[in-house]
């Protein structure tokens, strides 16, 4: 893969792609890695926002089987959520560069707001005010009433923000006071810079850190702050002097997540080198307790509110729930030593109370030459075979060596690529694009591919035209009964014969985003035909998906990518060909094809005896393409292969072409003159 | 690019004399006026011809286009006036040069100067040649260089089986190669078009400065012409074809390529004639004949004193070698060879598969196992050395350490902090032209291109990282440490600038520090702000200053500073040093003094701070130099002659402003004063290749 992203559509013109995710309709499980908690203590529920685009809620009265419900919206990581209303409405920030409104109790998406232009990184709450401020990798910072944002509606579905001005830099980490005094932000510029939400005010810069700064809390009355940077460092500020009050150097590397209790006495950080500890601000000499060691970086972590345990929030699927040592206890050392150096620190638990498992997220993948097949393998190891085209699961293969699965399923076969694989989120994000694999770009044939039966005439079919027919079939199918209904230029009640040649499961989540990663619009593909998104899908479905769904009519149609070839007599035939023309045919014209034009066309022509022959041949029911093989390179050519197959795997030149035809004697015991 | 009309003057010869080449002016866009003072002839592009047919004539005909009878007969210099680029304060304080401002605005007769010249030899320009002239310069006065190019060029010429020697005749016949016949390059053996073409280029470049050399033994004052190397240099990169003007880095960059694959060829012969040497050896021990031992040194003018030493060390290191490349098989055939060896005879090689360097000096003796750890006195043996390590190899890759660094290009993550880095060797580093403070101090300016040079780059936005931890594209941020720094680090500054119209030149201002703090990751790695605690650091010893519109037109000046090699480190502790004084060790004692003046050495002092008790007894020996000289200083080095009136403050270095054939001393102040200039974009003469090269930190 480039190593650089390419830079989006240019001249304005934004190419839509089409995406759907290859899942099970139920995903209770997170899968690589959680970026943020939320815990709510009235209804003893966590939230958690997953890198697989999902919010999970989860019950923590139920240990045994927490799972409650799954948030379902964003697409991509979602990177921070908040909990407002006392639990009742969830913002939602994610790097699909949207923030979402939703509603807690009930899992559902209220709203979405787009006005971040790159991933959103961070939220802050302002308790007190019920409001919540985003920022991200734009560099903006957006304040916004909850209140308003809850009761936007289709009709009234304006907001004012105001913005926090003047940083130059991406935001990783945002914090407000409770009564939304003060908000900071934390970015590659090492430097946080403080505002007045209320005025949009610049208030300070706090300098010293000398790298990215993650984390972020601050106290109620915004006296004091606390950051934890890539450095590996935590300073305590004092906001009121200006300045860094002190530093702490206790991790090895980032510090990632903070938290800190209400009374501001104790700070519990963590980041990259996985440790947990927690330091008591009153008596800053006072080494820091380690409260345990995850497995993975840690990402975030949230304390209840009694402070009696601590979740925590890790790159790797599963949740931690770990016991908090009481304030005043003291740092055990593990060895003999009286030196409570930190890498000599005994954990306070050494495992977690109880853990909300996590499911392997996939990390490698791996497509068959036919274009339609794919292997995985996760981070357990484990092998899977999915069909891209029926957008499933085919079978699960255990923890099978990756590299001999390829091997063995490898058949000489060429098939254009025509999707993109997406494993960002840990499942399969397919992207159906027209830019550097077109998506219609696949051309087999039906019976080759199976898609129809062998006694019904073979087709050309187009993967991505039949796959796109599939994901929008709840929108498309009120319409092919309607003789009339046209969209985009195209009669859609002419492709209703080989419409449903494939089918994909209704709970696929369809996506409509921009090449870059800007969503518009986000549906399960069994509720494409609902009115709401029946109209928004009107609006939604770029031209070149309905061009590509309509491909009968498509005038490009007939347009194949076709290769060019010489076809001649083997030279052990001893035939004399005079004509050596260049001929041209589809890419995915078959070998039989070619061999029934070799014996009509060319033997015939040739006033040789084949055409004599025929006339006088008793067995003249052997089909003509049974008489003549074809040879590439000297390998007798399979009649089913096709054109491009051989090209790509046989041939493999970037010169023309060249087929050698042979007759084929039909068995001895015919009565045949030779 | 402007185009640039010859013009030529024609004017009668003495009829004894050989007609000269033709000389074409140089001329930049900013149009300044010259004085037109040289003597030409129609246009001749058949230069070498023309120097063929003088060579016919008879006379001694050198690079100079004159021949020696004539070299003190017609001085006609073409000197360049820089008058709207010097203050005139600068140009009164150079008596050098005065007679220069006679000629400036006359364009018409020639001038006829006097006798005193440059303190240097130059180098005339043939033609928008200035790029080569400023670039030859800074070469011909980066330390050691000369001393590295020399040992290079005289190996290979061994292994061709001739002898660079330094001697009067020796010397006619390497004038006679360098007019275009047969030298030795061409007869090394198995060597494809396009290395011996290239060693062939480096061979020509190491003429040169034997000619300039010889044109200051002599008191020379003509330029020389360097028509000879330029066409050799073209016949390896045809780029430099044609009359135009050339960016010098790309020059430079393509000299330095050059003499990095003629070091590899080198190499390759060395690895060669081993791989020869071990057959022979086998063929030796079956026939039990006298070992061979592969004399690697430049002459045949050996010593029974040398002998004695370094025999015995010789043996143990052929065998080591032969057994160590023979898989440790042929450690009893190693001692075969020494028991069955001859005592004091010589075996000359006029076997076949032998090449023919190997003529032998050098008896076995007999019984003699030798300790692996007997070294040399003066260092030069290292038998636990590997075969192909430079300490076996007299010219190793000398352009590695010299002019080659290693980068490491490091991506961080910004989401996963992973680190991913990419190595990278590079010759020179290309600053970009910042923003600065016209006030600032040495030290500021210092950590300016410092900071400039390990910038952090952010991967955002659109151009995003892919992160194959995090498996998506994510923001990163991107830093080159250096794992190594050469010894003479070259930065580039970027003065060049894409636009509409093509690639402009950035006049901006940016000042030049004449002390770098060291960038290298050890260096760096310390507490930064404390430079003194560095093991080393920079020093200024070049400038390539460009004039002109954009950089492949206009003008290039070089200034360096004034170095004698005779005070140099490197060949007062040259390996390659013989023991015995050799022929014309000292520098001619007749019409000059020993160039060392006190005034001289002390300017020196800063510069070569070991040396110092060396310089002093070349100092007391003013006619006889060390013993452990080095050749090179009598076949290339330089002489500076420093009779100019200009008063150098007494520590501070002397400088040399090189513009064509035009050289005249500056004292460091008044360099200062040049690079401080601040011009706007007319007057736009900007420094724009800086030379350092690293000092140790006592």
């Amino acid at each position: 893969m480039a190593l650089t992203h390419k830079a989006g559509g240019q001249g304005g013109r934004k190419k839509v792609q089409v995406s759907f995710v290859i899942r099970e309709e139920e995903e209770k499980q997170h899968r690589a890695g959680v970026n943020s908690l939320q815990y709510d203590p009235l209804l003893d529920r966590l939230y958690s926002a997953g890198r697989d685009s999902i919010i999970r809620i989860w019950n923590c009265k139920n240990p045994k089987d927490p799972y409650l419900q799954s948030m379902e919206h964003h697409f991509d990581w979602v990177n921070d959520i908040v909990l407002c209303c006392g639990g009742k409405n969830l913002i939602s920030a994610s790097a699909d560069t949207t923030v979402k409104v939703w509603n807690a109790h009930k899992g559902f998406c209220m709203s979405t707001l787009r006005t971040h232009k790159d991933y959103v990184r961070a939220l802050a709450y302002a308790k007190d005010k019920e409001q919540v401020a985003s920022a991200g990798l734009d560099k903006a910072v957006f304040l916004w009433d909850v209140n308003t944002l809850t009761q936007l509606t289709a009709n009234n579905n304006t907001v004012t923000t105001s913005t926090m001005t003047g940083s130059n830099n991406s935001i990783y980490s945002l914090a407000m006071n409770p009564p939304g005094t003060v908000i900071i932000s934390g970015s590659t510029e090492k430097v946080l810079r403080v505002w007045d939400p209320r005025t949009s005010n610049k208030l300070m810069k706090l300098i010293g850190h000398t790298d990215n700064v993650k984390a972020l809390v601050v106290n109620k009355d915004a006296s004091q702050c606390i950051s934890g940077s890539s450095d590996g460092t935590i300073k305590l500020w004092s906001l009121g002097q200006q300045r860094c009050i002190h530093t702490f150097r206790i991790h090895e590397e980032g510090v990632w997540a903070l938290a800190v209790n209400e009374s501001f006495t104790h700070v519990i950080s963590s980041g990259r080198d996985c440790k947990v500890l927690m330091t008591d601000l009153r008596n800053m000499s006072k080494p820091p307790v380690l409260v345990c060691t995850e497995k993975a970086p840690v990402l975030k972590m949230v304390t209840t509110p009694d402070q009696a345990g601590i979740w925590v929030a890790t790159s790797e699927s599963d949740i931690n729930y770990w016991a908090l040592p009481k304030k005043d206890i003291s740092p055990v050392a593990s060895g003999d030593g009286n030196d409570s150096d930190v890498c000599d620190l005994k954990p306070y638990c050494s495992a977690p109370v109880f853990t909300i498992k996590g499911a392997p997220a996939i990390r490698k993948v791996h497509t068959l030459n036919d274009k339609r097949m794919i292997l995985t393998q996760d981070s357990d190891k484990n092998v899977a075979l999915y069909d891209v085209l029926e957008a499933r699961k085919l079978e699960d293969l255990g923890q099978v060596d990756f590299e001999e699965e390829i091997e063995k399923r490898h058949r000489r076969i060429y098939v254009p690529t025509w999707f993109n694989i997406d494993l960002k989120t840990g499942m399969l994000t397919i992207h159906l694009t027209q830019d550097e694999n077109d998506c219609l770009a696949a051309c087999v044939s039906s019976r080759e591919v199976g898609l129809t039966c062998p006694e019904e005439p073979d087709m050309r079919v187009n993967y991505g035209t039949v796959l796109l027919r599939a994901l929008l079939e709840h929108w498309l199918d009120p319409f092919t009964k309607d003789e009339d209904a046209e969209i985009g230029g195209h009669q859609i009640r002419q492709i209703a014969n080989d419409f449903r040649l494939v089918r994909v499961p209704g709970h696929t989540p369809l996506i409509f985003s921009d090449v870059g990663g800007r969503a518009f619009h986000r549906l399960l593909v069994k509720d494409a035909g609902g009115e709401n998104e029946s109209t928004l899908l009107k609006e939604t479905v770029p031209q070149w998906v309905l061009d590509g769904i309509c491909d009968k009519n498509n005038p490009a149609k007939n347009q194949f990518p076709k290769i060019a070839f010489f076809l001649q007599p083997h030279p052990s035939t001893g035939i004399k060909h005079m004509k050596k023309d260049r001929l041209a045919a589809n890419d995915f014209i078959q070998m039989f094809k070619v061999a029934e034009h070799v014996y009509e066309k060319v033997l015939g022509s040739d006033g040789n005896s084949p055409g004599s022959e025929r006339a006088e041949d008793p067995d003249n029911n052997i089909p003509s393409k049974d008489r003549v093989e074809l040879l590439c390179n000297d390998e007798v050519l399979p009649p089913y292969m096709d054109l491009r197959t051989v090209k790509h795997f046989i041939w493999k030149s970037s010169a023309d072409l060249i087929l050698h035809f042979k007759p084929i004697k039909p068995i001895p015991n015919s009565t045949q003159r030779s | 690019m402007t185009k640039v009309i010859p013009e030529h003057w024609v004017l009668e010869t003495d009829e004894n004399s050989i007609p000269p080449p033709s000389k074409r002016v140089c001329l930049s866009s900013s149009k300044r006026a010259r004085s037109h003072a040289n003597q030409t002839y129609p246009k001749s592009k058949n230069f070498t011809q023309q120097m063929a047919n003088s060579h016919d004539i008879g006379a001694v005909v050198n690079g100079y286009g004159l021949s020696e009878s004539l070299s003190h007969h017609s001085h006609h210099h073409n000197h360049h006036s820089h008058h709207q680029h010097h203050h005139s304060h600068q140009r009164n304080s150079s008596p050098d040069e005065s007679s220069n401002s006679d000629n400036a605005s006359s364009g018409a007769a020639p001038s006829v100067c006097p006798a005193t010249s440059a303190p240097v030899a130059t180098l005339s320009n043939l033609g928008n040649t200035c790029f080569l002239n400023s670039v030859l310069y800074t070469l011909r006065f980066a330390p050691s260089f000369l001393h590295n190019l020399h040992h290079l060029v005289s190996d290979l010429a061994e292994i061709a089986g001739r002898h660079t020697s330094t001697s009067i005749k020796a010397k006619s016949s390497s004038l006679g190669r360098s007019i275009g016949s047969k030298s030795w390059s061409k007869d090394l053996p198995l060597l494809n078009n396009t290395d011996a073409k290239i060693a062939a280029a480096t061979e020509r470049l190491h003429d040169l400065f034997e000619s300039l050399h010889n044109s200051e033994f002599k008191d020379q004052t003509e330029p020389f012409q360097p028509e000879v190397f330029l066409q050799s240099l073209r016949d390896v990169n045809p780029m430099f074809e044609g009359n135009q003007q050339h960016d010098a880095h790309e020059l430079l960059v393509c000299l330095i390529d050059n003499i990095r694959e003629t070091c590899r060829t080198l190499m390759k012969y060395h690895e060669m004639q081993q791989s020869m040497e071990l057959k022979d050896k086998e063929a030796v021990v079956m026939n039990s004949l006298p070992a061979v031992t592969q004399h690697t040194r430049a002459s045949n003018n050996k010593t029974s004193f040398r002998l004695k030493n370094s025999a015995s060390t010789h043996i143990k290191k052929t065998i080591n070698r032969f057994s160590r490349s023979k898989n440790r098989n042929s450690n009893t055939n190693g001692k075969s060879l020494l028991s069955n060896s001859f005592n004091g005879k010589s075996v000359l090689t006029e076997k076949q598969n032998l090449p023919e360097e190997l003529n032998v000096s050098l008896p076995v003796m007999n019984g003699d196992v030798v300790k692996s750890d007997q070294v040399d006195g003066n260092g030069e043996l290292d038998c636990a050395s590997p075969p192909a390590s430079p300490d076996t190899n007299s010219s190793y890759n000398f352009i590695a350490d010299d002019f080659q660094g290693v980068s490491v290009q490091c991506t961080v993550c910004l989401e996963c902090e992973q680190v991913t880095q990419r190595q990278e060797t590079f010759c020179d580093i290309c600053v970009p032209i910042i923003k600065h403070d016209a006030k600032d101090q040495e030290e500021r300016v210092s950590q300016l291109y410092r900071d400039s040079i390990v910038m952090d780059e952010f991967l955002v936005e659109s151009n995003k990282y892919w992160c194959e931890q995090c498996c998506r594209y994510n923001e990163a941020k991107r830093y080159v440490e250096y794992e190594t720094l050469p010894r003479l680090l070259t930065l580039q500054l970027k003065r060049f600038s894409s636009c509409n119209s093509g690639v402009e030149k950035v006049n901006e201002y940016m000042p030049t520090p004449f002390t770098l703090d060291c960038f290298c990751k050890d260096c760096s790695r310390g507490p930064c702000s404390d430079s003194s605690k560095q093991r080393h650091y920079y020093q200024l010893y070049g400038v390539i200053m460009h004039l002109g519109a954009t950089i492949a037109s206009g003008h290039y000046v070089a200034y360096v500073r004034a170095l004698d090699t005779a005070d140099c480190h490197a060949h007062v502790n040259c390996r390659h040093a013989r023991k015995t004084a050799s022929l014309t060790s000292a520098p001619t004692p007749l019409s000059h003094p020993h160039p060392l003046t006190t005034e001289k050495q002390s300017g020196l002092m800063r510069f070569f701070k070991r040396s110092t008790h060396q310089t002093q007894s070349m100092l007391l020996n003013d006619t006889k130099l060390s013993p452990f000289t080095c050749r090179s200083l009598d076949c290339c080095g330089i002489r500076v002659r420093n009779d100019s009136t200009v008063n150098s403050v007494a520590h501070e270095s002397l400088w040399l402003e090189c513009d064509d054939d035009t050289i005249r001393t500056l004292s460091e102040k008044d360099f200062r004063e040049i690079l401080e200039m601040k011009s706007s974009k007319n007057l736009a003469s900007t420094p724009y290749l800086l030379f350092y090269v690293r000092m140790n930190n006592d």
